[in-house]
């Protein structure tokens, strides 16, 4: 188990993360896009299910594999109501009037999702001193609960705990709630907490 | 739904007797392996989400693995009075939910289907449902009054029988 000081080091990271995402994505839709002060848990992997609700949800979600000093996997989530919200304001469409997702709407929000994951490793890179390289994104669109737990059994790495960040994105009166969920190997988790500098 | 259903997480096996709804939610590269005695109309589903133990010896969860997981279902239901020679079974999942179908490496649903049907064969039970692979998430039910299968996906918006 982690103790507060670690979690602290954690939530920073997250906190700074979000905020570059927010300026980055300010820039890509060119309105002000504010972030919430992230929210942040660490849960054991076999109880990330049932932290996540139901599991028939469905939900966008975009996968990175982490490599480098540390290894894990990046997992970007949003409800499809939020996902297909996101994706008219990238194509600057009239909100609500994308209903599904085509090869479009899945670029443009593995471009945005993919803002957001380099934010969060370029603030985890800099606070460790780690070097710390992605994978190219995956998306996919389905149920929650089918997504997680194949993310948890690919490759068949030993993955024990989940670092979930929570925060909402503001656009006017838009609100989007994004979900980070971070999940790097046993070795990695303890390498960072040993690096991080703050 | 009148009949309450009983929940198979992941890495779980349930076995239930007549009338009762087996179910899974959600599964992806995961597969759920369903055995059923129709005479007795014991069921059993187990949640697998990885093909063998091997290399996991640590790792208690029978359920988990196929290998281990087979064999355990067949154990109890044998144990409740069903006949293995009597069990037939419905598999279904093992979807490729990220990259190459083709990259097994990666696709582990097509390496845990793989790994069912074998032990299903070794073990003489007749597969009479395989709905399997694919690139989408089933939610699977099993209902064992009468040994009927149906599977949705939210995600193309169908239900079917299996």
């Amino acid at each position: 188990m982690l103790n507060e000081q670690q979690k602290d080091a954690l939530k920073e990271v997250g906190s700074i993360g979000a905020g570059h995402a927010a300026t980055a994505l300010s820039q890509l839709v060119d309105k002000k896009v504010l972030v919430t002060v992230p929210r942040l848990e660490i849960i054991p992997i076999e109880q990330m299910t049932q932290f996540m609700g139901d599991p028939e949800n469905l939900v966008t979600a975009l996968k990175t594999n982490i490599l480098g000093d540390i290894s894990g996997k990046i997992l970007f989530i949003l409800e499809r109501e939020n996902a297909l919200f996101v994706a008219d304001m990238l194509k600057g469409t009239e909100l609500g009037s994308t209903k599904t997702f085509n090869e479009i709407d899945e670029k443009m929000l593995t471009q945005a999702g993919n803002i957001l994951v380099m934010a969060y490793l370029n603030a985890l890179t800099r606070l460790t001193g780690l070097a710390i390289l992605s994978s190219q994104p995956d998306f996919v669109f389905d149920m929650m609960g089918a997504i997680l737990s194949t993310v948890c059994t690919e490759d068949g790495i030993n993955i024990e705990q989940a670092v979930i960040i929570d925060a909402d994105f503001v656009e006017e009166s838009n609100k989007v709630k994004g979900r980070l969920i971070f999940m790097p190997v046993q070795d990695s988790l303890k390498a960072i907490l040993d690096a991080i500098k703050i | 739904m009148e009949k309450s259903e009983v929940t198979v997480g992941l890495a779980e096996l349930k076995v239930v007797g007549k009338s009762e709804i087996l179910v899974a939610y959600a599964i992806g590269s995961c597969v759920a392996v369903i055995l059923y005695d129709s005479r007795s109309k014991i069921a059993g589903l187990a949640h697998v989400m990885l093909p063998s133990k091997n290399g996991f010896s640590e790792d208690s969860k029978e359920g988990k693995f196929a290998d281990t997981a087979i064999e355990a279902l067949v154990k109890e239901m044998k144990a409740l009075g069903a006949d293995e020679k009597r069990l037939i079974a419905k598999i279904a999942g093992g979807a490729c939910m990220f990259g190459k179908e083709t990259d097994t490496d990666i696709n582990v649903g097509q390496r845990n289907v793989d790994k069912v049907r074998e032990i299903l064969k070794n073990k003489k039970i007749y597969l009479k449902a395989d709905d399997t692979g694919g690139r989408y998430a089933r939610t699977v039910r099993f209902f064992s009054q009468n040994g009927k299968g149906i599977i949705s996906s939210a995600k193309l918006g169908i239900t079917k029988e299996f």
